[in-house]
């Protein structure tokens, strides 16, 4: 499906496969996120899209072929390919950490083509393994709107009742620990880490494996629930 | 309202408007985060409601070290995702329906014959 022009909707077309350079692998598409980022990208709110452009930037897929000197994932692993894409790894932030911030990082379905595709190609250094136990729809929305989350709630800290609001993608938080307001000292590092835990434990189910739902649309717009226990 | 301070929020909408609703719960030191790539203006408030050490900051991207903690983690919580399946050639109605609020959750475009 392509973006063509911005405000207007995906075509639906028959490119050229895309071949693996150096460093990447290229990858047969199973599942790939629908992002609201994807939205500002069609309306325009994200002004500078690679045109044509492929959009999708939580891909699941499987690895067909390793391009020249790509050795980290073998033919047949599962991968996710999220939203940074690539990055310069020279720039004051790249060398201090900070990649998320580099100057000329360019991002999968917006600088490079995404996974709105049967076939897409990806920098294996920006590839994740993707778990066991996770069937490749539900890991989808793990890699951005998941993943953005995880950051933001560690940005925020370790906070005694925070709250989320607005279109939070799957994952709806209400991160909450009273430990320190009930009267506990200052956590230790590893307290913290068990108290985050704990926070990001709220927005599953308990038990001791995911469970994991999903409705498929038909074209009528009608859905019909499946469920799976992992 | 929420029933209590909040000491941290994080604002996935992209509306301004609720960054500034957000700090208005706030307590003292807390840090409010917009997760978006993208958000309205944010309203002007008075200085009072950001003192007492209080933030507004914004998350941009990911590193690859937060992916691999964070995929690593995911099993472990666990994290559980619920979406909304769309074939890959509908991905126009996918935005749409995303637009318009028509699921809850993720949508989430599968190839067909992916057996996924």
């Amino acid at each position: 499906m392509v973006l063509e022009r911005q405000r207007q909707p995906l075509r639906l077309a028959e490119l050229s496969e895309p071949t693996p350079a150096p460093g990447q692998v290229q990858i047969d598409v199973r599942a790939c996120g629908v992002c609201r980022t994807d939205l500002h990208i069609l309306d325009g709110e994200l002004s500078e899209p690679k045109l044509p452009l492929v959009m999708g930037h939580q891909i699941v897929g499987v690895v067909r072929e390793a391009g020249e000197g790509a050795e980290r994932f073998a033919v047949g692993d599962r991968v996710g390919v999220p939203w940074l894409g690539w990055t310069d790894g020279e720039c004051r932030y790249c060398r201090s950490g900070r990649e998320n911030l580099c100057d000329h990082a360019k991002f999968t379905g917006y600088d490079l083509d995404g996974g709105y595709a049967e076939v897409a190609v990806a920098d294996e250094r920006f590839c994740f393994p993707i778990p066991e136990g996770y069937p490749d729809l539900q890991a989808a929305p793990l890699l951005c709107a998941g993943l953005i989350g995880y950051r933001a709630l560690r940005l925020v800290g370790e906070a005694e009742g925070s709250g989320s609001t607005g279109s939070a993608p799957p994952l709806t938080s209400s991160a909450r620990s009273r430990s320190t307001k009930d009267g506990g000292s200052s956590p230790s590092p590893a307290r913290a880490t068990r108290r985050r835990r704990r926070s990001l434990a709220s927005w599953g189910p308990s038990g001791p494996a995911p469970r994991t739902r999903c409705r498929r649309r038909s074209s009528t717009g009608r859905s019909s629930s499946l469920r799976s226990g992992r | 309202m929420p029933p209590e301070e909040l000491d941290g929020a994080i604002v996935f909408a992209p509306v301004g408007a609720l960054m500034t609703a957000a700090l208005q719960a706030s307590a003292k030191g807390a840090r409010i985060i917009s997760a978006g790539i993208h958000m309205s203006d944010i309203p002007s408030f008075p200085y009072a409601e950001l003192w007492g050490e209080r933030s507004l900051g914004s998350v941009a991207n990911l590193t690859r070290g937060d992916g691999e903690e964070f995929i690593l983690l995911t099993p472990q919580v666990p994290v559980r995702t619920e979406v909304e399946v769309y074939p890959l050639e509908e991905a126009n109605r996918a935005l749409e329906d995303l637009r318009a609020g028509r699921f809850r959750g993720a949508a989430v475009l599968t190839v067909a014959g992916s057996g996924s």
